[in-house]
């Protein structure tokens, strides 16, 4: 996540000027009458105005995608394609880059939910002097940026002997994650009303059965959300494995792209299977649209909106 | 709710099953047959898989108590990258030591070549040259590693077709380059007359070639006796240079080519000419190519700059410095040479090395192995460089050949980069 | 108030510091360690000669401080960073806006349409910055390849080789991952209030007016989100550049990441240099989250 030029949702931070909100709609169903947006386009003329404009910007969207594809046939055509499921690059099978990423983000993910909901409870929940000034603290952290803490963090792993370790890229990305995390968990925290947790506690609740019965399952909206975020960070994360890792056998699906141009591109055949090996790479992204796009804009409403 | 626990669970169950299974892939280095296996670490080109991959097995098939498991790394990663390993104590036992500053990066790991079994030995079986260029790249003259091969940098590799198509003969003065770059264009093919990577240390390297025609010294000078950048003559190489690209014959349009398009479009024909650096002079063998130097105003002024390209060392924190010293022995004057020399990846270090017969059929590439021969024996100046500037000089060179900054000027900023003792 | 409900509250106040220390543990470690312990070991190497394997260090104060404020290029990263900055954020806030707008209305093939946007910002930056490097290659570029086959061949240009476009082009890699905004924009639609729009409507404004003046007011608080989100994403950003121009020509698309990574990559004994720069960055870093904090809690206060 260090190097994704967007951060996450901040919204849950202000306050929200708006009124009781409809019951929110999916995405990818909205039948005519289920959806107000439906209702401004209020011409014909403006229809194809706007149906122009989004083919337009679309093709130039496209164009690049067009010019992967266009470039991973080169060459040798499709012998690119086979060439690289037959002989992996570097030896490294690309489905094996994707397992790596998913990994990394997996265990990214649990650090940052795990650190962030009880972070997150304490600072919401919690009454101790301090707090604000803890929460400020911590929030304070939101906009370091990897490349500043590359010097330590090599040191850091060398020390805790994580070099080629999934750990060892996955606790720097989760550090960089949790001052976000902690943000949505905290701000989630102060819409949970307070009588719930006084309820709880007159029967007798710890905190911490609090925390696991009350807290969390609310929460799973805001923790959904974050896990996809995790995920989706640690897949284009080139910065901590570029660094931190040598071993082949761990490569990540983003640092694959510079190892591969390493190992290949020194011939024409190389050349194509090269860019082939690109093609196949954003493959995961497709189908993340294609399959979990209704999730993440739910995730990303429920954590933002939820206030 | 039932998210909570059951799948938060699962989740972080197949987390850590996953994170244990990364873990254990590193693998044994001694099994009960008595079978060392030593990791042998270099980068892509040094001299490259498909050149150690049979090496390896010959060797191994030689010393059957012996297992080399061989480490490639991309060559721009592979000073970082093992310079970290080396620190975090990574097992290397066999490591590709690249001349120049990253030596004396990493000489603190290194066991000295006189603690090696085999060490004094060794030490005599390397020219004379050869082991005083080694030594040089080490802080207090200790022997660290051994010479392996030198290679020089820049050379042409030409399209022998093509340039009998346009019945020229193969350029070495920038006049013969302005003839076949014309003859090119009034063909109307499209070939390109010259392609090369347009990499910042490339060009900081094509760049020296040309200012080593005008002061053969310009190098040595700067590197090892404090010498200035900004020299007439390093101005006046630099402007030689750029002259090539304002009368026409480069392309600026190849200035964005990165290492593997400017080689793809040589090999597809779609360029007279490549330079590059000599470890890819093994082109010789895959197409009617053949060997020329870096243009020069006369043909007796053509040089390059050369010097050791790989040696071998062994990092002191190894527990097998017996099984490794055996592995370089073979890789740097066994057995070994052969196989790499014979791929042209550089000229061996090895006292009295000859190239077998037959690697050389036909006449143009003996007549090209000559001329790479003649190149690399009498450089200008060494080519030991200094990484980081480099990089920081060769994108100086491009400003000015692209326009945008006087070969003044880049002289001047490189020496006040030079100065301010990063490098 | 009784004597004893105020003991509670303090009993319960002490317990709850207990508490609070123990759910803040993890926290207050994985801070240690990554953030407190990196800043003293940042702190230390910083006015250090050193290579990367962080041996024979040679003390050398503030020459490092001082080098960096009188390298321009330093300058230029932190400027470049801005300005790319400014741009997505500019293109964020009105195309991705649109797109947003006119994607929820339920236009046809909204899956493509959504495929087509969204994409980029989930490939791997290193996958879209290498396929926009390669794409804009002079001579064999797709880019110009295709201006050249449907005629427009004096169009082509050294995209990469050439200053101002290189600034452009790496400006147009920043824009084209305006996915999560268009997202953010989509999510807080879907929860957009009906009346107003239906008033909107009664009164006969037209789409587009309705896009300008009822809906984009309407998304302050999500403007805002992607205004702060795409400013601090850029001192974040790395692989935009390094995968396409690596900076050039010359320092034209330096950014702070490329300046910090090519520094600590260098081999040489540049790793004391890349900690001073490190530090600045970071100062630089905490003053934005100072300024964000400040800004979102006087907004609370007004409330």
């Amino acid at each position: 996540m260090t190097t994704t030029n967007i951060l996450p949702p901040t919204t849950p931070l202000l306050p929200s000027a708006r009124g009781p909100r409809p019951r929110r709609r999916r995405l990818g169903k909205s039948p005519v009458d289920d959806n107000p947006m439906r209702m401004i386009i209020t011409t014909g003329a403006d229809r194809w105005i706007i149906y122009g404009l989004l083919i337009v910007m679309g093709l130039v969207f496209a164009f690049p995608l067009y010019a992967m594809v266009a470039k991973s046939f080169q060459g040798f055509g499709i012998n690119n394609y086979i060439s690289l499921v037959t002989d992996p690059v570097g030896e490294v099978p690309i489905v094996l880059t994707y397992v790596n990423s998913f990994v990394i983000g997996l265990i990214h993910a649990a650090f940052v939910v795990a650190i962030s909901t009880t972070a997150g409870y304490a600072l919401s929940k919690l009454q101790f002097r301090g707090r604000e000034l803890a929460f400020a603290g911590i929030i304070l952290f939101l906009a370091v940026p990897g490349t500043a803490l590359l010097v330590p963090v090599f040191h850091i792993t060398n020390q805790l002997d994580l070099f080629n370790n999934y750990l060892g890229v996955a606790l720097p990305e989760a550090a960089l994650t949790i001052p976000f995390g902690v943000l949505l968990l905290r701000n989630f925290g102060r819409n949970v009303p307070d009588s719930l947790i006084e309820a709880a506690k007159l029967d007798g609740a710890s905190h911490f059965s609090v925390f696991w019965h009350i807290f969390l399952p609310l929460a799973r909206p805001a923790v959904v959300n974050l896990i996809v975020l995790c995920m989706i960070w640690s897949l284009q994360d080139f910065l901590w494995p570029s660094m931190l890792f040598t071993n082949p056998d761990v490569t990540t699906a983003a640092q694959a792209v510079s190892s591969f141009s390493n190992q290949l591109g020194r011939s024409p055949e190389d050349f194509g299977r090269y860019n082939a090996s690109l093609v196949l790479l954003a493959v995961p992204a497709v189908l993340f649209v294609v399959f979990g796009l209704r999730f993440i804009v739910n995730g990303l409403t429920s954590g933002s909106t939820k206030d | 709710m039932k998210f909570s626990r059951t799948s938060g669970l699962m989740t972080a169950t197949a987390g850590l099953a996953l994170v244990l299974s990364g873990c254990s892939a590193g693998g044994a280095e001694t099994d009960a047959n008595g079978v060392t296996t030593i990791n042998y670490w270099s980068w892509d080109g040094a001299p490259g898989e498909a050149v150690v991959d049979p090496i390896i097995e010959a060797f191994e098939a030689e010393n059957p108590d012996i297992k080399v498991k061989y480490t490639e790394i991309g060559q721009t990663d592979f000073k970082p990258k093992a310079a970290q390993s080396l620190g975090a104590g990574e097992d290397i036992d066999v490591l590709t030591v690249q001349p120049g500053a990253w030596a004396g990066e990493v000489q603190d790991y290194l066991l000295p070549v006189a603690d090696w079994a085999n060490g004094d030995d060794l030490r005599t079986s390397f020219t004379d040259t050869s082991i005083t260029q080694a030594e040089r790249m080490f802080a207090d003259g200790e022997l660290m590693a051994v010479p392996v091969y030198s290679t020089g940098s820049a050379v042409g590799i030409y399209n022998a077709d093509i340039l009998g198509e346009l019945g020229v003969t193969p350029p070495r003065t920038w006049a013969e380059f302005k003839t076949m770059s014309d003859a090119l264009k009034a063909q109307g093919k499209g070939i390109l007359p010259v392609t090369m990577p347009s990499e910042d240390w490339f060009q900081d390297e094509a760049a020296l070639t040309s200012v080593g025609q005008v002061d053969p010294d310009f190098f040595n000078q700067v590197r090892y006796e404090d010498g200035k950048w900004d020299t007439d003559a390093y101005v006046e190489g630099l402007k030689n240079y750029k002259a090539l690209f304002d009368n026409g014959t480069f392309d600026t349009a190849t200035l964005d080519m990165d290492y593997g398009t400017a080689m793809t479009t040589f090999d597809e024909g779609k360029s007279a000419v490549a330079f590059n650096g000599s470890w890819e002079a093994g082109r010789i063998f895959s197409g009617n190519y053949g060997i020329v130097p870096f243009p020069a105003e006369s043909a007796e002024k053509a040089s390059l700059r050369a010097g050791l390209d790989v040696m071998l060392g062994i990092p002191a924190e190894s527990t097998k410095h017996e099984a490794a010293a055996k592995f370089v022995e073979y890789m740097s004057v066994g057995a070994g040479v052969d196989e790499w020399a014979s791929a042209l990846k550089g000229i061996a270090a090895k006292e009295g090395y000859q190239l077998p017969e037959g690697v050389l059929s036909t006449d143009l590439q003996k007549q090209s192995y000559q001329t790479l021969v003649d190149l690399i024996t009498e450089p200008a100046s060494d080519r030991n460089n200094l990484g980081a500037f480099s990089d920081y000089v060769g994108a100086n060179v491009k400003q000015v050949l692209l326009g945008s900054m006087t070969a003044e000027d880049a002289a001047k900023d490189g020496q006040a980069e030079l100065e301010t003792g990063n490098f | 108030m009784s004597i004893t409900m105020r003991t509670t509250k303090k009993h319960k106040r002490r317990s709850d510091w207990l508490v609070a220390l123990i759910f803040l543990s993890p926290l207050l470690v994985i801070y240690a360690v990554y953030y407190l312990y990196s800043i003293v070991f940042l702190g230390q190497t910083s006015v250090q000669r050193i290579g990367i394997s962080l041996l024979r260090p040679v003390q050398v104060g503030f020459d490092n401080f001082a080098l960096l404020f009188t390298d321009p290029v330093f300058g230029r990263a932190i400027l470049n960073n801005l300005m790319y900055a400014g741009i997505s954020i500019s293109v964020a806030l009105t195309v991705g806006f649109f797109i947003a707008v006119t994607l929820s209305t339920g236009v046809r093939a909204r899956k493509l349409f959504y495929l087509v946007f969204l994409l980029p910002a989930l490939m791997p930056l290193s996958l879209v910055a290498t396929i926009f490097g390669s794409m804009l290659q002079e001579r064999f570029g797709v880019l110009n390849e295709t201006l050249r086959a449907v005629g427009l061949g004096s169009l082509a240009q050294s995209w990469l080789t050439t200053p101002g476009l290189a600034f452009a082009a790496v400006a147009l890699i920043f824009c084209y991952l305006i996915g999560l905004p268009i997202m953010y924009y989509t999510a807080d639609l879907s929860a957009l209030p009906t009346s107003s729009l239906e008033a909107a409507l009664l009164d006969g404004a037209g789409t587009f007016r309705i896009m300008r003046e009822i809906i984009y007011p309407m998304m302050k608080s999500t403007h805002i989100t992607v205004v702060l989100a795409l400013l601090l994403g850029s001192f974040r950003a790395l692989e935009q550049v390094l995968f396409s121009t690596d900076g050039g020509p010359g320092s034209t698309t330096e950014i702070v990441g490329t300046y910090l990574y090519s520094y600590t990559n260098s081999g040489g004994k540049t790793i004391g240099f890349a900690a001073a720069a490190s530090t600045i960055v970071l100062v630089i870093a905490l003053v934005i989250s100072l300024v964000q904090l400040y800004f979102t809690r006087s907004r609370k206060d007004e409330q």
